[in-house]
Formats: C-alpha cells, sequence, structure tokens
C-alpha cells in the first residue's frame, strides 16, 4: 500500500540533515560507496539565506550535486507577531536561486511581537490546541503558500509542556490544520515518540491517525532522556529502537516514504552516522518488498 | 496584547514573557514548574550559545558572572527582528547601543 504524497514527493530514498561540520566528510566520500545511500540534503535557510564566501562556495558545490529541500525553523507559523513577509520573500528567492522544490516548516511558534517587533527567540514553542488556533495558523499557512506560490509541508514538532487550555488533542489539531490549510505533511517520527512519552499517549495509535495522503518525506531522530516520563528532542543521540518501530510500521500503513536523519548535536563521524542512513534504507526496501508481495498475492 | 487578542494568545504571550523574565514574571496558570523549566532553560542556552560564541573578548573583559547577566538582559529587554541566525550577534550589538546611549543621555543630563 502506498499512500504518501508521490507527486509532490520529489525527492526519494534517505537524506540527511546537512551540519557543517559534516560537510569535509561528505565531500571527501563524495562518489565512495559509503555514502551512496544519501539520496538527498536538507537545509535550514535561516543558516543559508544570503551567506558568501566558504559557505556559499560549500552550498553551489551540494546543490550541483543532491537534490535539496528546505527545512525551515523561525517562519513562526503560530507567532503572536504578524507573519515575516518579507523573510519569505528571501526564501522564494532562495528556493528559486537553487532550485528548491519544497520548503516545510513547524507547527510551532517562535515569536512573541515584544515591543512591536517581531520578537524572535529562536525556539520552537508549542502552540495550544484550539479551534482559534487551527484557524489561525492555517491562515498563516495559505498566506505563505500564496507568498511561494507552492504548496509547503508542516511538520508535527515536540514539545514538553501541554497547553492547560487545550481544548483537542494534538492529532486532532495537526488533521484539522492540514484539511483547513491544504498543506502536506512533513512527518516527524522521533516528534511522535518524544510527545507520547511527554504526554502518555499511545504513539501507534496516534500513527495509525495520520493522514498519510499528506506526507511528503519524514524525520528520524535521537533524543535525551531527562527523565522516565520527560524526553528532550535534542537531535544529539542515535535513534532507539522504539523509534525505529514506529518508522518500520508508517511504511506498512503509508508506503516507504523519503525519510531524513536529523543529527544536530554531538556529531559522531561520517560512518557511525552512515549506519543509520543505512537502516532507513533497509527498511525501506524491506516495506517495498513486502508491498509488492501483498501485491503478488492479491493479483 | 489587548482585551481582543485571541485567548489562546494571551496565553503564548504569558508563556515567552515567563521564559523572558523567569525572575519577574508568574509562570503560567496550570502549567507543571519541572514542564515549564525545561523552555526557561533550553530557549535561553541556545541564545547565550549563540552570542557567546561570538564575543570572546567581552567575555573575557567582563567576566562570567557579568557577561551571563548581561545576555539575560538582552534576552529580557531586547525584541530581535531577524530570523536569521547569523544575525542574532547584530541584534545584541543593536541592544548594547541601545543601552549605552540611554546611559549617556542620562550622564549628559547631570553634567
Amino acid at each position: 500500500m502506498t499512500t504518501f504524497n508521490h507527486a509532490e514527493s520529489t525527492i526519494n530514498g534517505v537524506g540527511l540533515g546537512l551540519k557543517r561540520e559534516l560537510i569535509p566528510q561528505i565531500q571527501a566520500a563524495f562518489g565512495q560507496e559509503l555514502i551512496s545511500n544519501i539520496n538527498f540534503v536538507e537545509i535550514a535557510p535561516e543558516n543559508w539565506i544570503e551567506v558568501g564566501g566558504k559557505a556559499r562556495k560549500q552550498l553551489d558545490w551540494f546543490v550541483e550535486r543532491y537534490p535539496i529541500v528546505c527545512h525551515g525553523l523561525c517562519l513562526s507559523l503560530g507567532g503572536l507577531a504578524p507573519l515575516n513577509t518579507a523573510f519569505l520573500q528571501q526564501v522564494k528567492k532562495f528556493l528559486t536561486q537553487y532550485n528548491i522544490p519544497l520548503y516545510t516548516e513547524h507547527l510551532s511558534y517562535s515569536t512573541d511581537g515584544y515591543k512591536g517587533q517581531q520578537g524572535y527567540l529562536y525556539d520552537l514553542l508549542p502552540i495550544p490546541f484550539t479551534e482559534e488556533a487551527v484557524h489561525y495558523v492555517a491562515k498563516r499557512i495559505r498566506q505563505t503558500q500564496d507568498i511561494l506560490g507552492q504548496r509547503i509541508a508542516v511538520e508535527n514538532a515536540s514539545f514538553y509542556v501541554q497547553a492547560p487550555i487545550s481544548t483537542m488533542d494534538e492529532l486532532t489539531f495537526i488533521k484539522a490544520v492540514l484539511t483547513e490549510a491544504d498543506c502536506l505533511l512533513h512527518l516527524d517520527i522521533n516528534n511522535i515518540y518524544v510527545n507520547s512519552v511527554n504526554f502518555g499517549f499511545d504513539a501507534h495509535e496516534f500513527l495509525r491517525g495520520i493522514p498519510g495522503e499528506r506526507i511528503v518525506y519524514s524525520h528520524v531522530a535521537g533524543h535525551y532522556q531527562q527523565a522516565p516520563d520527560l524526553l528532550i528532542d535534542t537531535h544529539g543521540e542515535d535513534v532507539i529502537d522504539p523509534v525505529w518501530t514506529l518508522l518500520e510500521e508508517a511504511y506498512q500503513l503509508f508506503g516507504a516514504f523519503p525519510t531524513l536523519l536529523e543529527r544536530d548535536n554531538n556529531i559522531p563521524p561520517l560512518p557511525a552516522l552512515i549506519r543509520e542512513v543505512d537502516k532507513i534504507a533497509t527498511l525501506q526496501s524491506k516495506s517495498q518488498q513486502h508491498t509488492s508481495m501483498t501485491l503478488q498475492v492479491h493479483s | 496584547m489587548t482585551n481582543d487578542t485571541p485567548y489562546f494568545q494571551r496565553y503564548q504571550q504569558a508563556f515567552t514573557a515567563y521564559i523572558r523574565d523567569p525572575l519577574q514574571q508568574p509562570r503560567p496558570a496550570g502549567v507543571a514548574a519541572k514542564r515549564m523549566n525545561v523552555y526557561k532553560e533550553i530557549v535561553f542556552n541556545n541564545l547565550f550559545e549563540s552570542v557567546s560564541a561570538c564575543f570572546p573578548v567581552a567575555q573575557k573583559v567582563l567576566g562570567k558572572r557579568a557577561w551571563l547577566a548581561l545576555v539575560r538582559r538582552f534576552f529580557r529587554d531586547h525584541s530581535a527582528n531577524s530570523p536569521i541566525f547569523r544575525q542574532i550577534p547584530e541584534e545584541f550589538v543593536i541592544y548594547l547601543k541601545k543601552i549605552v546611549t540611554y546611559r549617556m543621555k542620562r550622564i549628559y543630563r547631570h553634567i
């Protein structure tokens, strides 16, 4: 069964989040078997827009060799300040300049409109799950899509505080926003797991409720366990087994959608990271074999 | 924030006010301290690292405690307008200029 959004997934297979520390190692290993499973690369526009010098050269190197996707951090879809349309114009220019087909963002906020300005807090804060918030966020996603002239995907965020004013659960909120904004879903498998522990829900049940036809690609990452009931989404550890199990189940449910490994902190040498990249590739091909076997049985 | 501000936004505003200034602002109602501390620490620590990485000399001159206090005041009092990460140090410089101008004006008034 394949329900994920093939048409708008212009990427395939496995991706790796681009960190500056990794660049020389990837460049050195380019063309070698070691990194043959890296099919696409993800960058944060906030780190790369209008860079010059060495960084610009590095960006050009990757653009020439890999499909690139943009995964933003500061658009602040649920933010208190007006949507930063000047920044969106910069993003639009950047996407065009480097021929980047996909821009995704988080279902969170990072601005509070402090002192009548944007008030960037440079982090991902949790939006309360209310009807009003659904309409507000959906409207800003639509506004974003209008400015960019393309659909965006939004990612289910991880968080640590449940807003006592929320009137619905996270899954209901995500589904309502996706429908109202008619946007795509950037499914973060680790975030489902992190939130399921932090707020005591069943991650598998949550996954089964996801509208698979909106998925463009997914993330997996590791996290830090601060307490048995509190996980911090650090992207600084290896991916743990329950997250791999969730990814495997997601492939069974929705098809082997493109998946990217995020590693932002405590970054090991490339060969160690590649073991996780390869594991994603293995799960994808296992799921595809399973799918073709099922098709044969039914035909 | 006005009375017309939607309820969910008033909650968000209380949330960030506490993160910016946990010493003076109350924790949002109904939120556990242990969980709120995660945001209080993560958000400030990230900003502190970004700023500190760019001003090694200022840090050394001021010493650890004064530097920490200065970056805390920056986070509490300054509203950053750029989403581009490498412009965070520029936001810090904008803040420093503002407080220096303010202090100079106060000094001149007494001359």
